[in-house]
């Protein structure tokens, strides 16, 4: 193996200059789960690391009322599992951390790091997305924020430049009278990554009939899935178990999953309907 | 008070929990090198060139390994194997499976080496591979191996048939009993089904570790092995040295199943050892482990012959076992799934060909089961579908036909201590099976079932034979305090082999348990095991300890009759000292026995064979020294919407003989049980087109977790008070782990999977399919 | 690249010099000769290099050693004090909680902090918890057995002695 140089900035302002000096060679590192793995398997072989684990910022968990949470990018997935302040605010949010991989991975790996890994096969990302979250990333031009709903481009594939370095997730409170749900499904040992993960965010009316609905597939395809013309059916209508499957159906016909060891194209369409119903049903039903 | 039937915890248990138990792993010596293997990237090619110059030149290199080395005028025989003498250290002329070793580097570490590597330059011209069984027997196949490789002398006439030149095939395993034709013809009906397993990875979490040291001539191998022997006495063939030249020392493995159970690595790292004249490590990552052994991938079709009320008349099998591009163990497996394939059942028609097909997947080896797990998800899944064409219960169709002592199994061999209708009875209670729990009998449809979940239950059998013949010899070294060093050659995988041996060792020399210490093997030293497989070690190494205690206490009569002057018809043994009968005040200790007689040590020997052998074109004869059985029940859940499987209950039954150590039986049976659910729900080694596995890591092959196993097991260890074996537990009751499950899915969504593993995808097309 | 780091290793102050791209595992294994980490799958999925850092645990075999300067570790061996073993080490003893004991080490470990957050566990915690370590010898089930005893002995309460499954 080539020899590697860790740099270890204290910083951000240092993290990011040292990022646009060596955005060429630089690997960006935070938990490092992810990346020993792809170094092990000679996926890649840079001749620098830029680790971010000395940063004393961004270690953050705030709510701000009218914002949301606030959760600093090098938060472990683990602080983000059992934070009582995720807890309360968004029980779905904390819920679908804590389903990532084993509790030594969620000790080292961070939130940060999961975005912008962008790994089709993680659990995160879609409810990330059904719940409208945004990220902040950082460089030597100054700060800008993507809605997450655009960060996510293809396999392993993200929005962010070179010399970005993400910092923040912001997560807006649901609205009132919503509630959401996060379901995984695994075809194959309980360790294995998910064939198939549904976020659903439910926003209901008073009389009953549903504002807004949000369903979000994860793991099926390159990037999260959102069927907005399937979510318009539920719009003003009662979310009966009769509307719920027609927009189930929907979601299935509108996606073209991948084939992978977890499920083949054709299966990953049978699971989409069912997950997307009972991602619905689960929200609705408070959990 | 004996300590036989006492649940004694390991004896090397705080060494285990605290992590110092001493794994080849973690074995140094001075000036050790780390060795590294360059692996082949094709299938099938011939090797048009290899060039190493670079590598050697790079600093801290030690020593290449490349075909270079093995050339004729090198005088280095070069080729070995279990069976057939098919394999070369690194390839010669052509690779034949991808991970194939090309050519190997030791160097100061492994960073160095991974950097020779790349340095060696090697030129394929690729050659059309197969890599189906099937296929690889279609007029016209690649040729994996041509010409025929020389079978090692030991089986040649023995279990291997004459077979042409110009085919995969590379063994034929035949069993003919009775006329088979004649069976079909009284039968009422006919089924005839195939199915198929796939290859599945061993897994040990320690993978193989060979350190050689090579000193005067003389090779010091300390290596995971399952069989000490077996690899001191091909490495003697393979480097032409006499036996004792070679040493091979066997510490604790870190799991086995099998995966141990051939030579591996010692070769490579001999050969770096005795060129760099430094010691030389070599440990395999886990990508590399999934390269290096497998399940054997199987297709079996059985075809039997019933009568209405269920009586089976007559079976014919063909199986086809996939055994990779070397055939290692394969045609031993072959032939071992062929014996035991007519089922624990009376059938007095019987035909049976077993094949071990070569093919350039991944050579398949032993795998806990020995050949049995394929046999058996044909077989008991068939069953099942047999009871269901017929209308019955597939618990009556079962008892109609299993068994019983005095029956004569499909090799002809008259069975004693049979109790499959105790240990069906037992597994059929233990899931409060009734005759609506058959999908076929049902009383109203849909009683199983609750929202879009369906239960169902299920059952099966097996029968399993361990190595006949074989050999076990022990000895007994009683120190001049009393104390006992039990020589032995078994090796300690995890199944508690040490704290075992040392039980019977007590029990039979009359002394505490921590009066004794079991050894590791250490072919200079401890004599001759064949190896740890196969289920024996408690039962033919304990043995083999039985007989060198009566051995000893025959020398300690001797030498105490001299020193009391006592005739040794009139003394006795008791709890460690010999005594006069009926004068209990002259005795002498075994310590005064041997420092009175000035001995130095009493050793006693002790040595277990057993008989046996099928004949080459009938397969009668004597299969086993003693069947192990087993009945294991099922209840499952099947979620109608997925497919996904979700194990209720799994109950093993198993008949033992006499149990030495109950938790640590308990222990083998729970394990199996585990290593059973992974193949039957979603264990497969994945290949591409090209013959590559595309799942090497145990993040894409997944094993069973926490949360995999049943919510409930319950474990039943049948004894017969006037057993006289020991019947080894070790494998029994995973074979038929598979076709339980399969029939609990059937009997709940009315799915049959005949090809592993039963995956959520094909429980759902399945469903659709409807 | 050779870096030195610093670290706390089983209470004692430790220095090497490592490779930038070589990890905490190897460094234990190699230059502290502490031998109860093992490599199972080199990917993070098995648990057999679990170690503590700062007090949790993590896969010692995805940690650049760098990234181990200035973090407290602690290994199976630590957990022996005065040479008398933990009581968790005990149970596992008591139930056979293991047959080849690669995985227990890791096993242990993960125990130790599974039982700090939740004294009192139920079975269905226990499995989620330890979902994430691997025992191909299928010990499962008398491992269960030592964690729910080890807890009573943690807590103060009667051991729960090993119980034949019939």
């Amino acid at each position: 193996m080539a020899s590697i140089e860790i740099l270890q900035p204290t910083s951000l302002d240092e993290a990011v200059s040292l990022l646009v000096k060596h955005s060429e060679e630089a690997k960006i590192v935070a938990g490092g789960t992810a990346l020993v793995i792809m170094l092990r398997n000679h996926l890649i072989s840079p001749s620098m690391l830029l680790s971010l684990g000395r940063l004393g910022d961004l270690r953050h968990i705030r709510h701000e009322s009218g914002t949301g949470l606030r959760i600093g990018a090098l938060v472990t997935l683990r602080e983000a599992e059992q934070s009582p302040l995720v807890r309360e605010k968004n029980p779905t949010l904390a819920y679908t951390f804590s389903k990532v991989g084993n509790v030594r991975v969620r000790n080292a790996a961070t939130v940060g790091g999961n975005i912008s890994e962008a790994d089709y096969a993680s659990d995160p990302p879609c409810v990330l997305v059904a719940m409208r979250a945004r990220v902040r990333a950082c460089s030597v031009r100054g700060e800008r924020e993507v809605a997450v709903r655009s960060f996510f481009r293809g396999f392993y594939e993200t929005c962010l430049e070179p010399d970005e370095i993400l910092t923040e997730v912001i997560i807006p409170d649901l609205a009132p009278g919503s509630s959401a749900a996060y379901v995984k499904y695994v075809s194959r040992s309980s360790e294995d990554r998910p064939c198939a993960g549904a976020a659903a965010v439910v926003e209901q009316n008073p009389d009953g009939t549903c504002k807004e609905l949000r369903v979000v597939l994860g793991a099926v395809s390159e990037i999260p899935q959102e069927i907005e013309s399937a979510e318009a059916m539920a719009r003003g209508q009662r979310l009966t178990g009769e509307l719920v499957d027609e927009i189930a159906t929907a979601y299935s016909a509108a996606i073209s999953p991948l084939s992978d060891l977890r499920g083949s194209d054709w299966y990953r369409k049978q699971i989409i309907r069912i997950l997307t119903r009972r991602a619905i049903q689960q929200a609705m039903s408070g959990n | 008070m004996s300590v036989m039937g006492q649940s004694v915890a390991m004896l090397d248990a705080e060494e285990r929990v605290t992590g110092r138990i001493g794994y080849v792993l973690n074995l140094e010596l001075p000036g050790m090198l780390f060795g590294r293997i360059l692996r082949s990237p094709f299938a099938h090619a011939r090797l048009a060139s290899v060039d190493a110059s670079r590598a050697e030149k790079v600093k801290g290199v030690g020593a290449v390994l490349t075909r270079a080395d093995l050339a004729p005028e090198s005088a280095f025989r070069g080729r070995y194997g279990r069976v057939f003498r098919d394999q070369t250290l690194v390839s010669v002329n052509k690779v034949r499976f991808v991970g194939e070793p090309v050519a190997a580097v030791a160097a100061v570490d492994e960073d160095v080496a991974e950097e020779a590597l790349s340095l060696i330059n090697v030129e394929y011209e690729e050659l059309p591979a197969v890599f189906d069984e099937l296929e690889a027997l279609q007029p016209g196949a690649p040729l994996v191996h041509d010409p025929r490789p020389e079978p090692v002398p030991a089986y040649a006439g023995r279990i291997l048939q004459d077979l042409p030149e110009g085919s995969n095939i590379c063994t034929h395993f035949k069993l003919r009993r009775g006329d088979v034709e004649a069976g079909f013809l009284e039968a009422d009906v006919v089924f005839e089904d195939t199915f198929r397993s796939p290859a599945v990875q061993h897994v040990p979490l320690e993978p193989h570790v060979t350190l050689v040291q090579h000193s005067w001539g003389k090779l010091t191998i300390w290596t995971s092995t399952q069989m000490p022997h077996g690899v001191r006495a091909q490495m003697g063939e393979l480097f032409n040295l006499p036996l004792t030249k070679i040493r091979v020392i066997v510490p604790p493995l870190g799991g086995g199943f099998g995966s141990k159970g051939s030579l591996r690595l010692e070769p490579i790292t001999a050969f770096l050892a005795r060129k760099a004249n430094r010691p030389v490590k070599i440990t395999l990552r886990r990508e590399e482990e999934f390269v290096t052994v497998c399940k054997h991938p199987a297709t079996v079709r059985i075809k039997t012959g019933v009568k209405n009320d269920g009586t089976l008349v007559a079976r014919q099998a063909i199986a086809y076992f996939n055994t990779g591009a070397y055939s290692d163990a394969g045609p031993l497996v072959a032939r071992n799934a062929g014996a035991a394939m007519a089922g624990p059942y009376k059938i007095p028609h019987v035909k049976i060909d077993s094949f071990s097909v070569w093919t350039n997947l991944v050579p398949a080896g032993a795998l806990r089961g020995f050949g049995v797990p394929q046999a058996n998800w044909a077989y008991e899944s068939q069953m099942d579908m047999i009871a269901e064409r017929l209308g019955m219960d597939p618990v009556d169709l079962r008892q109609k036909n299993v068994l019983r002592d005095g029956d004569l199994f499909a090799t002809g061999e008259k069975l004693e201590d049979f109790h499959y209708e105790e240990l069906l009875d037992r597994a059929a209670a233990s899931v409060s099976w009734s005759p609506n729990d058959a999908r076929w009998l049902h009383r109203s449809a849909g009683a199983n079932r609750r929202g879009s979940v369906c239960c169902g239950k299920g059952i099966a059998l097996v029968i399993k034979g361990t190595m006949t013949p074989s050999t076990s010899t022990a000895a007994l070294k009683l120190n001049e305090d009393g104390s006992f060093n039990v020589l032995q050659s078994g090796v300690e995988i995890g199944q508690g082999a040490k704290t075992v041996l040392a039980q019977i060792a007590a029990d039979a020399a009359q002394v505490p348990l921590h009066r004794v210490s079991v050894s590791d093997p250490d072919t200079d030293v401890t004599p001759y095991d064949q190896q740890t497989m196969s289920s024996r070690t408690t039962f033919s190494v304990g043995s083999a300890i039985v007989r060198a205690a009566e051995d000893l206490k025959r020398q300690l009569l001797a030498r105490a009759a001299d020193l009391l002057e006592a005739s040794a018809e009139d003394l006795m043994i008791r709890e460690g000292k010999v005594e006069v009968q009926g004068a209990p005040a002259r005795s002498l200790s075994y310590s005064e026995i041997v420092i009175r007689g000035r001995q130095g040590n009493i050793i006693g020997h002790g040595n277990f064979t057993t008989r046996g052998g099928l004949d080459l074109e009938t397969g009668q004869g004597i299969g086993s020294v003693h069947w192990a059985q087993g009945a294991i029940a099922c209840e499952v859940e099947v979620d109608t919407e997925t497919g996904k499987v979700n194990i209720l209950q799994l109950n093993p039954c198993v008949f033992a003989g006499r149990v030495v150590n109950p938790r640590l039986s308990e222990l083998q049976l729970e394990g199996c049980a585990f290593f059973g659910v992974g193949q039957a729900l979603f264990e497969e080694m994945v290949y591409d087109e090209h013959g590559q596995v595309m799942n090497k890591n145990l993040g894409d092959y997944t094993i069973p977790s926490f949360e995999d196993i049943p919510k409930k097991l319950k474990v039943f260890l049948l004894e017969h008070e006037g057993s006289r074996d020991i019947h080894g537990v070790g494998e029994t009751i995973l074979s038929p782990v598979m076709a339980a499950i399969g029939n609990a899915v059937y009997n709940a969504v009315g799915v049959r999977i005949q090809n592993l593993p039963i995956t959520a995808e094909k429980v759902l097309r399945g469903l659709q399919k409807a | 690249m050779k870096q030195i780091i610093k670290l706390k290793v089983n209470g004692a102050e430790q220095e090497s010099t490592v490779q930038t791209h070589h990890t905490l595992l190897e460094v234990l294994r190699r230059d502290f000769k502490l031998f109860g980490a093992r490599e199972g799958c080199g990917i993070g999925m098995c648990g057999a290099c679990t170690v503590l850092v700062d007090g949790k645990p993590v896969s010692s075999c995805l940690i650049l050693a760098p990234f181990a300067q200035g973090k407290e570790i602690q290994t199976i061996e630590g957990l022996t004090a005065d040479g008398k073993i933990h009581p968790i080490q005990e149970a596992f003893i008591d139930h056979n909680a293991f047959q080849c004991s690669y995985c227990t080490p890791g096993f242990i470990l993960m125990t130790k902090s599974f039982l700090e957050e939740n004294p009192d566990p139920t079975l269905e915690g226990i499995r989620s918890y330890l979902a994430g370590n691997l025992c191909r010898c299928g010990s499962y089930l008398k491992i269960e057995d030592a964690v729910l005893d080890a807890a009573a002995r943690l807590r103060g309460a009667q051991h729960r002695p090993p119980i034949a499954r019939k």
